[in-house]
Formats: C-alpha cells, sequence, structure tokens
C-alpha cells in the first residue's frame, strides 16, 4: 500500500483533485449543471437525438404497416375534435372580450395569469429505477428555469423542471417520490399531489393531507390548486381511482390516475414566467 | 510520441470507447428493457472489472469516467461519480493486495458493489422522503439480480481488454 502511494501517488492526487473539483462545482449551483455535464451532455445529446429520431421512424414504419386503419379512423376522430374546439375557441374569444368590455366598465383589474410556453420535444428517460424522469431538448437558452411547469397540450400538468443544461432540462414527473403540487378537487377542497415510490411503478399518484370528513369521489378531475405561485392554477392532473382513509383515521386520501399519458409522451410545453397581473 | 505514451492514448482512447458504448446501452436500450419493473446498472461492472484487472490508478480514472455518465443517465448530481472513483479504486486496491484476480472474485465484488450502489440511491428516499422500505428494498434486490446478468460478458471484456493493455 506504501509502496503504492510512493508510486502513484500523482496520480492518486490528479484524480482526487479533480473528484474534488466536479463535486464543487454540482455543489456551487443546485439545480444547474457543472460544467463537466454540460460539456459530457452537450456531446451525448447529439446521438441521443440521433437514436430517438431513427427509433421515431421505426415506429412510425411500423405504425404505418400495422396501424393503418386505426391510425385513419383515430384522425377522422381528431378533425372532428379539432373542428368542435375550434367552435369552442370561438365562443370563448367572444366571451373574452366581453369579459373585457364588463371589466372596464366595472374598473376590474384583470388578474389572469400570464404565462410564456416553450414547446419541446422528450429526448431520453432516465434510466433509473428511484425516479420518474425526463429530458427535454431545451434549456437556458430558452429560458427555462428551475421549478417551471410542464405540461401537455391540454393542459395536464407532466411533472416539474429540477435541473437545467445549456441547450436540455431534466424534468420530474408527478409520480416522482419527490414531487409536491396543490391539488384541488372537483368541490374545491385542496390537498398535496404527491407522488410515491410504491405507487411509481403502477403509474399512479396520491393526493394527501386533505380536511378531517372530505371524503374524494370516484372519478373526480383533480387539478392543481395554483397555492405557491409556481405551478398555474388549473392544470389537469388526473382523475380519481381510488380511495382510502390515513393511518390516523381521521383523513381520507385517494390514488389519482395522471391525466397525461406518462408512457407516452413525445412534446411537452414549459410554463414560464407565472405571474399575476394586477 | 513514444511508444509508451502511443499505447496510454490508444489505452485511454479504448477505455473511453467502451464506457461511452455502454452508456449508450444503459441510458437508450435497457432503459426500454424493463424486467419486474426495473432496469439494469452496467457501466459500475466495467468499473469493477478494470479495478480488478488493471489496478487502482486505472479503477480510479475509469471510475471516474463512468461516475460522470452514470450521473447524466441516472439524473443523479455527484453520487456516481464519487462512488465509482472510490469503487474502482477500493477494487483495484483489493486486487493488488488481498484478493485474486479471477470471476469469483469478480462476481462477489460487482454484486457488494450494486448493492452499496442500491442502498445509496434509496437513502434520500429512505431517510429524507419516508417512502416505504419493503418497496425500495424489493427494487434494490431486483436492480442488483438483474444488473448481474451482465456479469459474465463484463468479465469477458475487462479481461480482453486488460490483457490487450499488457500485451
Amino acid at each position: 500500500m506504501k509502496k503504492y502511494l510512493k508510486t502513484k501517488g500523482v496520480v492518486i492526487g490528479g484524480i482526487t483533485f479533480l473528484l474534488v473539483l466536479i463535486a464543487l462545482l454540482s455543489l456551487l449551483g443546485v439545480g444547474r449543471t457543472s460544467f463537466v455535464q454540460n460539456t459530457v451532455a452537450a456531446i451525448t445529446r447529439p446521438v441521443e437525438t440521433g437514436i430517438r429520431n431513427f427509433v421515431g421512424t421505426l415506429e412510425q414504419m411500423y405504425n404505418h404497416m400495422h396501424n393503418y386503419d386505426t391510425l385513419e379512423a383515430e384522425h377522422r376522430e381528431l378533425l372532428a375534435r379539432v373542428a368542435a374546439y375550434e367552435r369552442r375557441a370561438r365562443e370563448a374569444e367572444e366571451i373574452r372580450e366581453e369579459n373585457e368590455r364588463l371589466r372596464t366598465l366595472l374598473g376590474l383589474s384583470q388578474g389572469i395569469y400570464n404565462e410564456r410556453l416553450v414547446d419541446a420535444a422528450v429526448l431520453s428517460w432516465d434510466a433509473s429505477n428511484w425516479t420518474s424522469a425526463f429530458t427535454i431538448d431545451r434549456g437556458e437558452d430558452y429560458g427555462i428555469a428551475v421549478g417551471d411547469a410542464v405540461m401537455t397540450e391540454r393542459r395536464e400538468l407532466v411533472g416539474v423542471v429540477r435541473q437545467v443544461g445549456r441547450n436540455w432540462a431534466r424534468v420530474e414527473t408527478i409520480i416522482d417520490p419527490s414531487v409536491r403540487v396543490g391539488g384541488q378537487m372537483g368541490t374545491g377542497v385542496s390537498g398535496i399531489a404527491e407522488g410515491n415510490f410504491a405507487l411509481m411503478g403502477d403509474w399512479t399518484l396520491r393526493l394527501s393531507l386533505l380536511p378531517t370528513g372530505e371524503v374524494p369521489l370516484l372519478n373526480d378531475v383533480i387539478t392543481t390548486s395554483g397555492y405557491g405561485g409556481v405551478i398555474p392554477k388549473g392544470l389537469v392532473i388526473g382523475r380519481v381511482e381510488r380511495v382510502g382513509m390515513e393511518g390516523t383515521g381521521v383523513s381520507y386520501y385517494a390514488i389519482i390516475q395522471p391525466a397525461a399519458e406518462l408512457n407516452r409522451l413525445v412534446q411537452v410545453f414549459v410554463v414560464q414566467n407565472v405571474e399575476i397581473d394586477s | 510520441m513514444s511508444d509508451a505514451t502511443k499505447n496510454l492514448i490508444i489505452r485511454v482512447l479504448i477505455h473511453g470507447a467502451v464506457l461511452y458504448v455502454l452508456y449508450v446501452l444503459q441510458g437508450m436500450v435497457f432503459s426500454r428493457l424493463p424486467l419486474f419493473g426495473v432496469l439494469p446498472l452496467i457501466l459500475p461492472l466495467s468499473v469493477v472489472g478494470v479495478g480488478l484487472f488493471e489496478g487502482p490508478s486505472w479503477g480510479a480514472g475509469v471510475g471516474l469516467a463512468a461516475g460522470v455518465l452514470c450521473d447524466i443517465a441516472l439524473g443523479s448530481t455527484v453520487l456516481f461519480t464519487i462512488a465509482l472513483t472510490g469503487l474502482g479504486m477500493g477494487v483495484g486496491l483489493l486486487s493488488s493486495y488481498l484478493i485474486s484476480r479471477g470471476f469469483p472474485s469478480y462476481v462477489i465484488c460487482c454484486a457488494a458493489a450494486l448493492l452499496v450502489l442500491a442502498f445509496m440511491q434509496m437513502f434520500t428516499l429512505l431517510v429524507f422522503l419516508r417512502q416505504p422500505p419493503l418497496a425500495l428494498f424489493r427494487v434494490g434486490a431486483l436492480q442488483t439480480a438483474y444488473s448481474m446478468l451482465f456479469a459474465l460478458p463484463m468479465y469477458v471484456l475487462t479481461r480482453s481488454l486488460a490483457r490487450r493493455a499488457k500485451a
């Protein structure tokens, strides 16, 4: 051992120095990535993108060959839904204009959320058994910051940004054990929607800390409460799948099936700079 | 450039290329092939092999690089960078003074390393986030068992790399 240290002392010293340097750089910016990780990620991301595109092309070819009829039916249904949404959007626009006129008449402030959306593609999922997280192809360059909410095009909550690199960001999904979001039942009662390790494998999460005596209803839609001002209010978390009683025996909890199809995500939207205009 | 320097550069490049291929396999191929709902850890097995056959310096160096790649693939901060550097150096020192450089030693070192890594991965969930221990231990055991399926091919790979380097 002594002989080894005498001959290889410089190598050991060099490796220790590098190790300490990486650890320090990582600790300097919590949530931000170190220079080393950014550099390695910059090299590996193009390969990941290439593999993702290759797999996507293969999947497209497979779908084209085997699911043509299903896709055609789905396409027709989607066209009908788009038409319905367009009609509703026109109606909503009329209502918005009317609302604006009435607010002006009454002298009320706007009081609405001002949000900017950044679209991003899902690059890869963490190959970890302990988290539920994925990497997207947008980062600091697009103004994405730690804590930003991530949702689908249907305003279904997907997760929260936890780590940001120059051209990528890491998103932890709502079923991850470390993610906690204010959740609201249809009745307006609030609780905490949180990931649980035992439920993560089933792609579900839990609504806890409900007031005593409040019983969640099966199939009730749970939305974000907006408390804390980070996650916008009204994003759909999911539906109540099961109801149970907490260990304390005085309050209930609910198991939620997320609205977003987490295992089939391709594109997501990062919600930035949520502020309330006053 | 001397032959020794040239050989050193080639050896570093080969190790780098092998690590990168293993990183792609772990992060992009096996991440789509779960067994009983869990994914394997492959990079630590190569670090054990390099430490066992090439000594503590190479073990630590390869462990450092593998650790950075593992942290990126698994989304952790510096956990694997520190753990795998220590693992490579530790196994290298053990093989220099205490244990033989054979398959049984390799398997025992891999199993021990994977169990320790699983415990390190579950530590925050167990202690700070108070997640159900049984579910955590089950995933830790399955992750170790699934990863051990790769012990034989990784043993053959790292041993042949070491033999090539010595030749």
